[in-house]
């Protein structure tokens, strides 16, 4: 389970508290719109819904017609003419369609013409979406939009779902009141009003209850009270515990129930504490969700295994094979290639559990000399987040490693006084643009020469980079220690999703410093 | 001096089979493309790439001849089937090496044969053979 940024909890606890107990409708959608901008770090959010006092309006699809409630950042005049129904081609319209996903990304680049007008004329190149509401029932789409393809996350799509989540619990109230765009706070509801909020969340799968600091239930829905009579199977956090635990600060945990009946569901659960306008805690904000349909997904085999597995056979025996042509023993033989493939498993690792989440290039460098135990003080490695998918990590990773093989060996990490310095950048002024990476070592006491004969790291480097990743490469054996640059273009996501379901070939994420 | 057996005299023509035949490899992950390449290579074929991409592979087939080609069918998450197309329309045989199951190939671009990585240099030039 993917959690959102630290940052973003305490962004989540104040909108769950305006969520639950705003008294304003629109209001409270400009809050949510601004939590979403806030929480992305990106100015331009905006939720698409119904308002509660809208006549004729179901909230069952085909029906549906969700217009703009509530924005930041936006041109209000391009939103007025977006109309999401569930049947267009606008991100929202599909996010509804597709059923299921709680939160996706869409970007210029694949979805090519029918990127729609208002995000083009807005600067948006790439967009994040999540469904307000679940299954048959949406209150509406929070959508978030960014200027650059690749800058939205596994994290953001976290924060958007669970930003979503408080969202369906705020639309859920005010629809419980037709006809008014205000109403009390949920704790000042009458007692006798709950069973009515009750009803209502028949329809929405979300469980939500507020409880007061002692733990009492101030209110709930039927969905939490069915919940949270089941019974506990199997936990991260049982919700008991969750419940007694949290005093000042979220939680998270998923649980595997055996409701009353005998059916079996995983439940995500997310506790928010709530806070008065004096910061004084009053109470805590429970929602849980169903969540065995992507948990289900999630333990499901990847589609794309068997085939990565097939190659990484076939590159384990290249390797092997090229490994056995120049060895010099069979003690020399058994070391490198245990070391080669200790390196392909580690960038393996990560991969296989979630292929979609790419591999940061930084952890990629680090866990490398973690894996040597190089010292800090002898290597310096500095640059921008950058997120590699599954090839270009695993290419790089070999290299990287054959590069500290050799710095260990003969280089850099084998005198006293050498070190080694690596550096990535983006440029991305180039078109497109790409990724320059160095390595170079310093105070080496023997004057490197270029060797006589080209070993395996060589040929990882002049031949297998440019043949998998179109990079350029050079190696040159300078006074002092090698110095090795690749530079490789930021290649977008393959043109076909047909076998790659991954999201990103590459994703510039922040300019903040690499471990 | 014993004479060749049949075996071997079979062996021989085999060889011969491949000799001087350019064959098109398109095949994403470097090190099995040379892998293959050396096989082919070995069995006196010319080799025609091995090339990382499907716009290479159609590139090169607009301007020049093959006589037969080896087709990984996952190219970085682009399929290699509009380039089994463009084989097919000009009647060059393809035999695919892949990790994927045969079932996932569309129907019309089956190919000759299919061959499963890792790859086995019998199975490989054994199939080539079957397209000459």
């Amino acid at each position: 389970m993917q959690s959102a940024k630290s940052w973003a909890l305490p962004l989540l606890a104040e909108f769950g508290q305006a969520a639950l107990r705003g008294a304003d409708f629109a209001e409270v959608m400009r809050l949510g719109a601004r939590c979403a901008a806030d929480g992305l770090r990106i100015g331009k959010a905006v939720i698409f819904g119904s308002a509660p006092n809208a006549e004729a309006v179901s909230d069952r699809i085909p029906d549906i017609t969700f217009f703009a409630q509530a924005s930041v950042g936006w041109d209000v005049e391009l939103l007025r003419q977006v109309v999401v129904d569930g049947r267009g081609q606008l991100p929202a319209d599909r996010l509804i369609r597709d059923g299921s996903p709680m939160c996706l990304i869409f970007n210029r680049e694949t979805e090519g013409d029918s990127w729609p007008d208002f995000l083009e004329s807005g600067g948006v190149s790439e967009v994040i979406c999540a469904s307000i509401g679940a299954g048959d029932t949406r209150y509406g789409v929070l959508e978030v939009g960014a200027e650059a393809i690749g800058h939205f996350t596994a994290d953001d799509q976290a924060f958007m779902s669970a930003l979503a989540n408080l969202l369906a619990a705020a639309f859920l109230r005010f629809r419980e009141n037709p006809g008014r765009e205000r109403i009390g706070a949920a704790r000042d509801i009458p007692s006798d009003e709950v069973p009515a909020i009750a009803r209502s969340a028949v329809e929405i799968p979300i469980g939500i209850a507020v409880l007061d600091d002692e733990g009492t239930i101030l209110q709930s829905n039927a969905f939490y009270n069915e919940y949270i009579s089941g019974h506990v199977v199997a936990e991260n956090h049982a919700p008991a515990k969750i419940l007694s635990e949290i005093k000042d600060e979220r939680a998270t945990g998923e649980t595997l129930l055996r409701l009353v009946g005998g059916k079996e569901i995983w439940v995500r659960l997310d506790v928010f504490p709530l806070f008065d306008h004096d910061r004084r805690q009053f109470g805590s904000c429970t929602i849980i969700t169903d969540v065995t349909r992507t948990r289900f997904k999630r333990l499901a085999p990847n589609p794309d295994l068997p085939h990565r597995i097939r190659n990484i056979l076939s590159v384990i025996r290249v390797i092997a094979r090229r490994t056995a042509e120049r060895s010099e023993s069979v003690e020399d033989y058994a070391a490198q290639l245990e070391s080669r493939i200790s390196a392909l498993a580690r960038v393996q690792t990560g991969m296989i559990a979630d292929p979609n989440a790419g591999v940061d290039f930084g952890m990629l460098v680090s866990e490398e000399m973690l894996a040597h135990s190089v010292k800090g003080d002898k290597v310096t490695a500095r640059g921008p987040r950058v997120k590699l998918w599954s090839k270009a990590a695993e290419t790089l990773a070999l290299a990287i490693h054959e590069l500290t093989e050799n710095a260990i060996k003969y280089g850099a990490l084998s005198a006293k006084s050498g070190r080694i310095d690596i550096s990535w950048r983006v440029d991305s002024e180039a078109n497109p643009s790409r990724l320059e990476l160095e390595w170079c070592e310093f105070g080496v006491p023997v004057v490197a020469s270029a060797p006589r004969r080209r070993g395996f790291g060589h040929e990882l480097i002049e031949r297998t980079l440019p043949y998998e990743l179109a990079a350029t490469t050079s190696i040159d054996f300078l006074p002092g220690g090698i110095r090795c640059a690749v530079t490789l273009p930021l290649a977008r996501r393959p043109p076909s999703a047909e076998f790659h379901r991954g999201p990103l070939l590459w994703t510039e994420s922040s300019l903040a410093d690499a471990p | 001096m014993t004479p060749p057996d049949d075996q071997h005299l079979a062996d021989e023509s085999k060889r011969l089979l491949l000799l001087g035949r350019r064959v098109l490899v398109v095949e994403d992950e470097y090190f099995i493309a040379d892998e293959i390449r050396r096989f082919l290579i070995d069995h006196g074929a010319n080799v025609v790439g091995p090339f990382p991409n499907m716009a290479m592979g159609l590139d090169l087939l607009a301007a020049r001849e093959v006589d037969c080609a080896v087709l990984d069918i996952d190219l970085h998450g682009e399929s290699v089937f509009p380039l089994a197309h463009a084989l097919r329309a000009k009647s060059v045989p393809w035999v695919y090496v892949t990790g994927y199951h045969a079932r996932d190939i569309p129907s019309g671009l089956e190919g000759t044969a299919y061959i499963a990585k890792p790859i086995n240099e019998t199975a490989l030039i054994g199939a080539l053979h079957g397209l000459i």
